[in-house]
């Protein structure tokens, strides 16, 4: 008798656990079917799928979770799904956007329009482009500084990453990285941008302070040439013990030990990974797999891959709403 | 006279957009980069030159995407040779205007390849 408020105790955590493992679900961009599956976080099942407009690429949460902005780039305009009802609107007409990301205080996206050379600046409330900049040929990643005064953007085939101060719209530092970078992504406490190259096959530690590569990670995988590993996607968790890379061709997602940049392990997923997304506990990592037209849920305690969930034609990336 | 000058603004005017939609793009969904891409009329041997020489580092990532030259839409046999070392026939593509890419070649198409 005297156990039983512990037992209750005990039931209502694991009561708990369920309700938070329901309630996270995972939002898929195809790119190729033009459409975003909904995968619910505990079944990791596809519970719908969602019509949206021509190419679907990058996507960020609003910082309120109800809304998803993803980038339709062959119908040349930023979209927004309504979380509860996933009504799909368009948010600004912007051409060929590919990647995105959001203000901290969630009132601007950052896209970056690849065949213009240019990032715009988009007023969500005002669903305006409120200014462009220019930048390297083939712009790509967007990572917006954990403070909001910065973003970055890569371009593809100028091979920097371009440092944008949000003050004044202007360039304050060009950093080379290896060839073809595609993701920035920031530390959340704001001291490191990770860069990847795809081509170069690495990963460029840059530290914030003084807008310099520290460090540049490698990758070997036995069994495949240097050729097929290609560094897409970064996940890195908030108290950046950990690190995960997308290394495409490759079929593996890199696991690296944030602190000292060894590459603990290679976790085997499905083909051509490119986007990869920690869920906001980090504990699952979901990876996008282009040509095997799935998603492979993996948990972050064990680093194994728990399951691969068949979604559209060529998914690119994900976000997860907690 | 004046009204044939405003028609024909007219008609430039409305022309430009379409000839803008009408760029011919190749889009590379298989999972290797693309150094080697010629179109024939299907049933032909009629290669055209090498369409990744159009290209500013005369290839085509996978999932990137490549101006074509000279390309009329139409059915087309298309050769392509591949970073791994492959070199691919797909027989029989249709390659069509007014979309943002003319055509695609997915993995699961490379089944008549060499190495």
């Amino acid at each position: 008798m005297k156990h039983r408020p512990i037992f209750l105790l005990s039931f209502a955590v694991v009561g708990l656990s369920a309700v938070a493992a329901r309630a996270e679900t995972i939002y898929v961009t195809n790119e190729k079917s033009n459409t975003v599956s909904v995968i619910d976080g505990q079944s990791l099942e596809v519970t719908k799928t969602v019509d949206v407009g021509q190419r679907p690429r990058g996507l960020v949460m609003s910082r309120d979770n109800k809304t998803l902005y993803i980038c339709a780039s062959d119908s040349d305009e930023i979209e927004a799904i309504d979380l509860d009802s996933l009504a799909v609107s368009s948010v600004v007409g912007t051409p060929d956007p590919e990647r995105i990301d959001i203000s901290p205080d969630g009132k601007f996206l950052f896209a970056s329009n690849e065949n213009d050379n240019l990032v715009s600046i988009i007023d969500l409330a005002a669903h305006t482009v409120t200014d462009t900049v220019p930048v390297g040929v083939e712009p790509e990643g967007m990572g917006v500084s954990p403070d909001g005064k910065l973003v970055v953007n890569t371009s593809e085939t100028t091979n920097m990453a371009h440092v944008i101060d949000l003050g004044s719209h202007k360039i304050v530092a060009n950093i080379l990285v290896d060839p073809r970078p595609r993701v920035a992504v920031w530390t959340r406490d704001g001291a490191q941008v990770w860069v990847s190259s795809e081509i170069g096959g690495t990963v460029s530690v840059i530290d914030a302070a003084t807008l310099a590569v520290i460090k540049k990670i490698s990758f070997a995988v036995e069994g495949l040439t240097a050729e097929q590993i290609q560094p897409e996607g970064i996940a890195i968790t908030p108290d950046r013990k950990l690190a995960f890379v997308a290394l495409g061709p490759a079929n593996r997602v890199a696991v690296i030990d944030a602190q000292t940049y060894e590459v603990k392990d290679y976790i085997l997923v499905g083909q051509r990974v490119w986007g990869i997304t920690l869920n906001p506990s980090a504990t699952r990592l979901y990876a996008a797999n282009g040509l095997s037209n799935d998603v492979t849920a993996i948990d972050v305690s064990t680093l194994e891959a728990i399951k691969s969930v068949p979604v559209g034609e060529e998914p690119w990336g994900s976000a997860v709403r907690p | 006279m004046q009204r044939a000058l405003i028609l024909a603004i007219a008609l430039a005017i409305a022309a430009a957009p379409a000839v803008a939609a009408d760029k011919m793009r190749f889009w590379n969904l298989t999972a290797a980069e693309i150094t080697e891409l010629y179109l024939a009329p299907a049933g032909t041997t009629q290669w055209s030159p090498n369409q990744c020489l159009n290209d500013s580092d005369k290839s085509v990532e996978a999932d990137e995407r490549l101006d074509l030259k000279d390309i009329a839409p139409g059915r087309y046999d298309v050769k392509l040779a591949d970073k791994t070392g492959r070199h691919c026939l797909v027989k029989d593509v249709a390659v069509k205007s007014g979309g943002k890419y003319a055509f695609s070649i997915s993995e699961k198409e490379l089944t008549d390849c060499t190495k």
